[in-house]
């Protein structure tokens, strides 16, 4: 090894493991809280997608996130892009938020739907039911600010998870929060004295998450 | 009215043990009585680390199973007063540790004690869950490394979910986050998570950060808790642990890298 390549190994691991914990971490907070019969859920409609489309069993996945009103189910589904001869080029995600208020059903919810393209530029288009959103940067916009933490993907394919929700929150420790804005919507503002109960409802609660499994990931 | 801290973490090998006897010894140099339990049924260590191995004679679950009654059990420390040791059983297994069990020992300690420290068990399983079961504050060890926060991350979902504070309402479990084995010269060059992104993560109070240290083997090696060790880093990282914990406001020392004497670096401190 030269001299110089000492200067080239410039991105440093604990970078990579920092953004590997966050998404990490923030999957799993999610999942402590969820119902047991999100699993199930999840594998009804892969096979219903399946009759129509041909996806990997890891294509889709289901949050359950929720705002102050509400709980949000979250779909996120990767379904693949195919070239004149049928060849998969790439994948579009296909996500859907269906907002459930407390103990009604999904029937009488709010469906909005987002295309999210495979490029860090994200195009919004309400395809049904969807309400007028906010054009937010990159993130796909959300009809619930507070939901809007996406992850992107960059060509590169490393996944970038948007931190510009969910600021009022936590003073010094911050972006560990930041990526849940869910919780920022959710709870009055608080002050520093109240950190440690507010990182349990964090921790606890059903929080959603930033879409780890990006499109891009997979070409 | 005691305090039932738990020392836990999820993952193994990252300092539970080793901040458990010191964080004990330093509540009881600074005055005040305090016992340290190890949790760590079937592989005890807390003993050996607190250098009283030779006079263990019952432990924890013969005290439980009422094979023997606290005052036989208790091991008080010959260097620190104030401060005794309730060593594990190495025989039996951790199903040994009943919720009931547990929590008879830890309501009659706490009447005789002001602080009561549980050394947890690495896992999730039922010696952890015991540990944590009956606790007002937690603290929780973590190393600079990926796989130590997420299990950290995972035993503070624990923390709000599987203790009776949890369950009953009692307000939540204060948690403290205490990082072990840091390197500072590695962290700097990126190599290792900094304090910082672990804050981030985590999302706790930092109470301490203790350096990467010689001295803890050593101590170890001893059986006297590195606190007990004034020159050393890590004892003084401890001390300041202590300290803060007790509500003095003392800035985090360690963090920088250390320029190394020609003395120091032969004595390896
Ligand atoms: N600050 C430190 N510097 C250097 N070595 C350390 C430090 N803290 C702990 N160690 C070493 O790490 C090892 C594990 O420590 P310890 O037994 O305290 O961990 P533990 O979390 O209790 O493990 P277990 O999960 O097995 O109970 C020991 O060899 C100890 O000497
Ligand atoms: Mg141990």
């Amino acid at each position: 090894m030269g001299f110089l390549d000492i200067f080239k190994r410039k991105p440093k691991s604990a970078g990579i493991a920092k953004e590997r914990l966050q998404i990490l971490v923030s999957h799993e907070r999610a999942e402590r809280g969820a119902p047991s019969w999100l699993p199930d859920l999840k594998n009804d409609i892969l096979e219903v997608i399946k009759k129509y489309v041909e996806v990997e069993q890891d294509a889709i996945t289901v949050n359950l996130g929720r705002d102050s009103h509400r709980e949000i189910l979250e779909l996120n589904i990767a379904l693949p892009e195919r070239d004149a001869d049928g060849q998969i080029v790439g994948s579009t995600t296909a996500a859907a938020k269906v907002k459930l208020t407390s103990n009604t059903t999904a029937s009488k919810a709010n469906v909005a739907t987002d295309t999210k393209a495979n490029s860090p530029a994200v195009k919004n288009s309400p395809v049904s039911g969807g309400q007028q959103k906010p054009a937010s940067g990159n993130t796909s916009a959300s009809p619930n600010p507070a939901a809007t933490n996406q992850a992107t993907t960059t060509p590169s394919g490393t996944t970038q998870v948007d931190k510009t929700q969910g600021t009022q929150n936590q003073g010094t420790t911050t972006q560990g929060t930041k990526t849940q804005g869910i919780k920022s919507q959710g709870a009055k503002p608080q002050n520093g004295k109240n950190q440690a109960s507010k990182n349990r409802q964090m921790r606890n609660a059903h929080t959603k998450k930033p879409t780890a499994k990006s499109p891009g990931a997979k070409t | 009215m005691a305090k039932i801290i738990v020392v836990t973490s999820g993952k193994g090998g990252v300092g539970k043990t080793t901040t458990s006897a010191s964080f004990a010894t330093g509540l009881a140099q600074e005055g005040h009585s305090t016992v340290v339990i190890d949790f760590d049924v079937g592989l005890r260590n807390l003993d050996l680390i607190m250098g009283c191995e030779r006079r263990v004679v019952y432990d924890f679950v013969n005290v439980i199973n009422k094979e023997a009654n606290l005052n036989q059990a208790l091991i008080r420390d010959k260097r620190v007063e104030n401060l005794s040791i309730l060593p594990a059983s190495q025989t039996r297994d951790k199903e040994a540790l009943t919720e009931e069990g547990v929590g008879g020992v830890i309501k009659d300690l706490a009447e005789r004690f002001e602080y009561v420290i549980c050394d947890s068990p690495a896992g999730i399983e039922q010696g952890a869950i015991m540990a944590m079961r009956f606790a007002d504050e937690a603290i929780v060890v973590t190393n600079p490394e990926v796989s130590s926060v997420r299990d950290s991350d995972r035993i503070l979902g624990l923390l709000g979910s599987k203790t009776v504070r949890a369950e009953n309402g009692s307000g939540p479990i204060k948690e403290h986050l205490v990082i072990t084995r840091f390197d500072p010269t590695r962290a700097n060059l990126g190599e290792m998570l900094s304090v910082e992104d672990i804050q981030e993560l985590l999302a706790i109070p930092l109470l301490a950060v203790i350096p990467e240290s010689e001295s803890v083997l050593n101590a170890s090696n001893l059986g006297a808790p590195v606190i007990l060790d004034d020159d050393s880093r890590a004892g003084q990282a401890y001390s300041d642990c202590v300290k803060r914990f007790l509500g003095q406001d003392l800035p985090h020392r360690f963090l920088e890298v250390q320029k190394k004497g020609f003395m120091s670096r032969l004595l390896g401190r």
